[in-house]
C-alpha cells in the first residue's frame, strides 16, 4: 500500500494513463496501434504554458465531441506543432494535406492507378488508390487517425467543395462517395478520424489567403487564436531556450480545467437537469444577443475571417457539450460552452469581456436548481420514484428518522458541518423521498445522505480536499494499493467528486444477496430497490431503462460468451470493464470511491455503526487500469480508520454489495 | 569567388535548426555551389523520395529540386518544423511518414533563382541569397 501522492492543487495539467490522456481534464483516447504516429522524442521541448494548455484542452473539447476544427492563427503560434504533438501523446496516425498551391482532387481523394502488384491474367489491371484525404478516412482496427488540413483558405474552390462533402459525411458517420468514381465508397466514422483545419489570417500579410465564405464556416468549430504568441509564452518559451529561469511563471488556474462526465448524458437526460428550461430560455435570448453584435460589428468587426453565430449548429454543439461536460451544476457547464462555441470565435479581450457579460446572465437561479418537483439530475440527482409526487424539507426528514430511534441513519447539513466545516442549511436541498421509503430505511440497513460536490466557497470537494478539510480524531488517510498508477490515483482522488443531492446508502446485504459478482449484485439491487423497497411502485422511465438494458447486457454476455456471469472473469470481463461503466445502473446503484470515503469519514467522525470498519471489502463504481493491466473496479474497506483502496476484477467474490440507491 | 568564407557563417548557423534553410543562387552558378556541398561532405539528392529518406537519417543534406518540385518542397518545408512529415507521392500514390532528425543535422535546399517560386520563401528559416 502506499499513501496517496497528490494534494487538491496536485492534478496534472495533462494525464496520462494506459489508455488516454487528459489535457486540462479533457480526456481523448489512445490509438492502440501507433503505427506512423509522430514520435514523442520530438516534442520533449514542447512547452505546456497557459497558452498552449487551454490551446491544447480546446482542441481535446472538439475531438472529443467527434465535431471538425478549423484554428485561425499566425504561423509562430505552433497550431500544426500542437497537433502533431498531441498525436504523438495519443499514437493517432497524422494525415497532413496542404491545400496552397494547385492541389489536384485526386491527390485528396485517390484515382485508380496501374495495379503494381498485377502477377496474373486474373488481377485487375487498375486499382484504386487512397489520397491523402481517404486514406485518413479509412477506418483501421485500433488505429485513430487525425487529418490536419493546412491553409484550408488558400484551396481551390473545387477542393473545399469536396472537402465539405467529406465533413458532411463525417457529421452522419457515412459514406463518401468519390464523384470521380461513383464506384468507390469510403465509410467513415468520427470517433476514428478526427479533423482539424487550420488558416492564417486572410489579407494581412498573407498572401492568397482569402477569406472563407461564413456560410462554410458553420461546419467547422470555429477557434480564433492570436496571430503571434502572446508575450507570457514568448517569454517562457525564450527563457526555456536558454535555460533561464522565467519570472513570475503563472501556475495554470484551477478554472482552466474542464472534466468529462464520465457517465455522459444522453440527449434525453437533459431535460431532468435542473433548471433547464429556464436556462435554456436565457441562452436562447444570449445567442439572439450575440448574433446581433456580431451582425452589427460590435464584436470581431476587426477580424479579417467573417463568421457568424449559426442558428442550427451552435445549439447542437452546446447540448453536446452539455451531455459531455455536465457533473452537476448546470450553470457552470453552460457557461463553459459559451466560452468555447461563442468567446472562443472572438480574438480580442475587450470584446470577449462584452461577450463575458451576457453569458454570465445564462444561468438559473440556486431556488430552481434544488426544486424538489424537479424530476432528475443535479440537486433531484439522488431524487425517489415518488419525487415528482412529494418532497420532505430536510427537518421533516430528520424527524422521520428520530422517529424511529435511528438518528444515525441520517447524514445531513450539520453531520456535514460537524464532520467537514462548512455547509449552510439554507443550501441543502429538500429530500426527494416518501415518508414510506424513509421508514423502511432502518429495517434494511439504509441511510439517507446528503452529499456535496463542492464546498460552500465553491472548492472542489473530492477525496483530497476530504482528507484535508476532516482534521478531528486524528484524520483519516486513504491509501491506494500498490500498482494502481498515478493518474487513476488523480482520477479517483481528486477528479471525481460526490454527486451533489440526496440518496440512500447503506452496507447491508439485506437486500442483495451474498454473491459478490459486480453485475449480479447490480442486477439484484435494481429487482430489490423495486420490489422491495418501493413495494412494486412504479418507478420512472430512466429506472426502468438501466434494468432493461442491464438484463440486455447480462443476457448478451451469457448467450454470446459464456453460460454465467461469473465466468465472465475467465473470458476477457476486464475488458468489460469500460462497458459496464458505462451502464446507466452502474450509476444509479453504485458509489463513486469519493462517495464512500465522504460517508465513511461522517460515520468515523460521528461514531455511528454504519461505519466501514472492520467491514468487507465493497464495490464502487470507480475504477482503474493501474500500469500495463486491463481496467478494473475500485474496492473500498476500512482498517484501524484508515481507507483502503484496491481494484479487482468484476467478478472477485470478496468484494460484497454496497447499495447505494440514486433512483429517480 | 571563395564560397567557403561566403557560406561559413550560414552553414555554421543552418546546424541543429529546426526549419529547412535555403540557398537561392543564380542559374550559372548552380553547378559550383552544389560542388561545394559536395566537398563539405553534404549528401546530395535530387530525388523527393531519396531526400525524404535523408531527412530521417539526420547529417548534411542538400536537395537540388526539379521546378517541378516546388509544390513537394513546399509541403516538406512546411511540415519539417512540426516533428513529422507525412507525404504522398502522387505518382505512385505511396503516403510515408518521415520524423525528421535535427540534432546535428543541416538540411539545405539549393534552388536556382529564376525558378524560385515565391511561395516557397515563407516556410524556409534560414536563407541565403548570393
Amino acid at each position: 500500500m502506499k499513501s496517496p501522492e497528490f494534494s487538491p492543487e496536485s492534478i496534472k495539467p495533462i494525464a496520462e494513463t494506459e489508455t488516454s490522456v487528459s489535457y486540462l481534464g479533457v480526456e481523448l483516447s489512445k490509438s492502440q496501434n501507433r503505427e506512423n504516429a509522430p514520435d514523442p522524442s520530438k516534442y520533449e521541448d514542447y512547452i505546456n504554458d497557459n497558452f498552449t494548455l487551454p490551446f491544447q484542452r480546446d482542441i481535446a473539447v472538439s475531438f472529443a465531441q467527434g465535431d471538425p476544427i478549423l484554428i485561425e492563427g499566425g504561423t509562430s503560434i505552433g497550431k500544426t506543432t500542437t497537433l502533431r504533438k498531441m498525436a504523438a501523446d495519443l499514437g493517432w496516425e497524422v494525415h497532413y494535406v496542404n491545400l496552397n498551391g494547385a492541389t489536384d482532387a485526386s491527390d485528396l481523394m485517390g484515382r485508380y492507378i496501374p495495379n503494381p502488384n498485377k502477377k496474373t491474367a486474373d488481377d485487375p489491371e487498375y486499382i484504386f488508390a487512397d489520397g491523402s484525404v481517404t486514406s485518413g478516412l479509412r477506418v483501421e482496427e485500433g488505429k485513430q487517425k487525425l487529418l490536419i488540413l493546412d491553409e484550408l483558405n488558400a484551396s481551390s474552390p473545387g477542393n473545399l467543395i469536396r472537402l465539405h462533402e467529406v465533413l458532411d459525411a463525417l457529421e452522419r458517420n457515412g459514406q463518401v462517395v468519390l464523384s470521380e468514381d461513383a464506384s468507390e465508397k469510403i465509410a467513415t466514422d468520427r470517433k476514428s478520424t478526427h479533423v482539424a483545419a487550420l488558416i492564417n489570417p486572410p489579407g494581412k500579410g498573407f498572401m492568397q489567403r482569402e477569406a472563407l465564405d461564413p456560410a462554410q464556416l458553420r461546419r467547422w468549430v470555429y477557434r480564433k487564436a492570436p496571430t503571434e504568441l502572446p508575450a507570457e509564452s514568448f517569454n517562457e518559451a525564450t527563457d526555456s531556450l536558454f535555460n533561464v529561469p522565467t519570472k513570475n511563471k503563472k501556475e495554470i488556474p484551477k478554472e482552466a480545467f474542464l472534466y468529462t462526465n464520465e457517465a455522459a448524458l444522453s440527449p434525453e437526460d437533459l431535460g431532468d437537469i435542473p433548471g433547464i428550461k429556464i436556462i435554456t430560455e436565457k441562452y436562447k435570448e444570449f445567442h439572439k444577443a450575440a448574433k446581433e453584435m456580431v451582425a452589427k460589428r460590435k464584436i470581431a468587426a476587426d477580424q479579417p475571417q467573417p463568421f457568424s453565430y449559426d442558428d442550427r449548429m451552435e445549439p447542437r454543439r452546446v447540448r453536446d457539450f452539455l451531455c459531455r461536460f455536465y457533473r452537476g451544476d448546470v450553470n457552470e457547464t453552460f457557461q463553459a460552452a459559451l466560452r468555447y462555441y461563442y468567446s472562443g470565435k472572438i480574438l480580442d479581450q475587450a470584446e470577449k469581456q462584452k461577450l463575458e457579460e451576457l453569458i454570465k446572465h445564462v444561468s438559473c437561479p440556486k431556488e430552481a436548481l434544488s426544486n424538489p418537483k424537479r424530476k432528475g439530475l443535479g440537486a433531484a440527482q439522488a431524487g425517489s420514484p415518488e419525487v415528482n409526487k412529494t418532497g420532505l424539507s430536510v427537518e421533516e426528514a430528520a424527524q422521520i428518522f428520530e422517529e424511529m430511534d435511528y438518528k444515525e441513519g441520517f447524514i445531513g447539513p450539520s453531520e456535514i458541518a460537524e464532520t467537514f466545516g462548512f455547509f449552510k442549511l439554507p443550501e441543502a436541498p429538500p429530500v426527494p423521498f416518501t415518508r414510506e421509503v424513509l421508514e423502511q430505511c432502518k429495517e434494511f440497513g439504509l441511510q439517507l445522505v446528503l452529499q456535496v460536490g463542492r464546498t460552500d466557497e465553491g472548492e472542489v470537494f473530492n477525496i483530497a480536499k476530504m482528507q484535508s478539510s476532516f482534521t478531528g480524531m486524528g484524520g483519516v488517510d486513504v491509501f491506494f494499493e500498490e500498482g494502481i498508477n498515478q493518474a487513476d490515483k488523480e482520477n479517483i482522488g481528486i477528479k471525481e467528486t460526490p454527486r451533489y443531492g440526496w440518496k440512500l446508502a447503506g452496507n447491508s446485504n439485506t437486500m442483495f444477496g451474498t454473491t459478490g459478482d459486480y453485475l449480479e449484485q447490480l442486477s439484484s439491487s435494481l429487482s430489490n430497490v423495486q420490489h422491495t423497497l418501493y413495494g412494486n411502485n412504479e418507478v420512472s422511465d430512466r429506472y426502468k431503462k438501466a434494468n432493461k438494458e442491464l438484463d440486455d447486457f447480462i443476457s448478451q454476455n451469457r448467450s454470446t460468451r459464456v453460460p454465467n456471469v461469473l465466468s465472465l472473469a475467465n473470458t476477457g470481463i476486464d475488458l468489460q470493464t469500460s462497458d459496464i461503466k458505462k451502464l446507466h445502473a452502474n450509476n444509479l446503484i453504485r458509489e463513486r470511491a469519493c462517495e464512500i470515503v465522504y460517508r465513511e469519514i461522517i460515520n468515523f467522525n460521528k461514531g455511528y455503526p454504519e461505519s466501514l470498519e472492520g467491514s468487507r471489502e465493497i464495490w464502487t463504481n470507480s475504477f482503474a487500469s493501474a500500469n500495463f493491466s486491463f481496467s478494473k473496479f475500485v474496492t473500498l474497506s476500512v482498517e484501524n480508520g484508515d481507507i483502503y483502496i484496491k481494484r479487482k476484477r468484476a467478478s472477485d467474490l470478496d468484494a460484497h454489495t454496497l447499495f447505494s440507491t440514486m433512483v429517480m | 569567388m571563395d564560397l567557403k568564407e561566403t557560406l561559413n557563417d550560414f552553414l555554421s548557423v543552418a546546424l541543429s535548426q529546426k526549419e529547412m534553410s535555403l540557398c537561392l543562387v543564380s542559374k550559372e552558378n548552380l553547378s559550383d555551389y552544389n560542388n561545394f556541398f559536395l566537398e563539405e561532405g553534404f549528401r546530395v539528392s535530387e530525388n523527393i523520395m531519396d531526400f525524404l529518406n535523408l531527412l530521417e537519417k539526420g547529417g548534411d543534406i542538400l536537395f537540388m529540386p526539379k521546378i517541378e518540385d516546388s509544390k513537394n518542397i513546399y509541403d516538406i518545408a512546411t511540415q519539417f518544423p512540426t516533428g513529422q512529415i507525412n507525404f504522398l507521392n502522387n505518382e505512385s500514390m505511396e503516403t510515408v511518414w518521415i520524423n525528421p532528425v535535427y540534432e546535428n543535422s543541416r538540411v539545405i535546399v539549393l534552388i536556382a533563382k529564376e525558378n524560385l517560386d515565391q511561395n516557397l520563401l515563407a516556410p524556409f528559416g534560414l536563407t541565403y541569397q548570393e
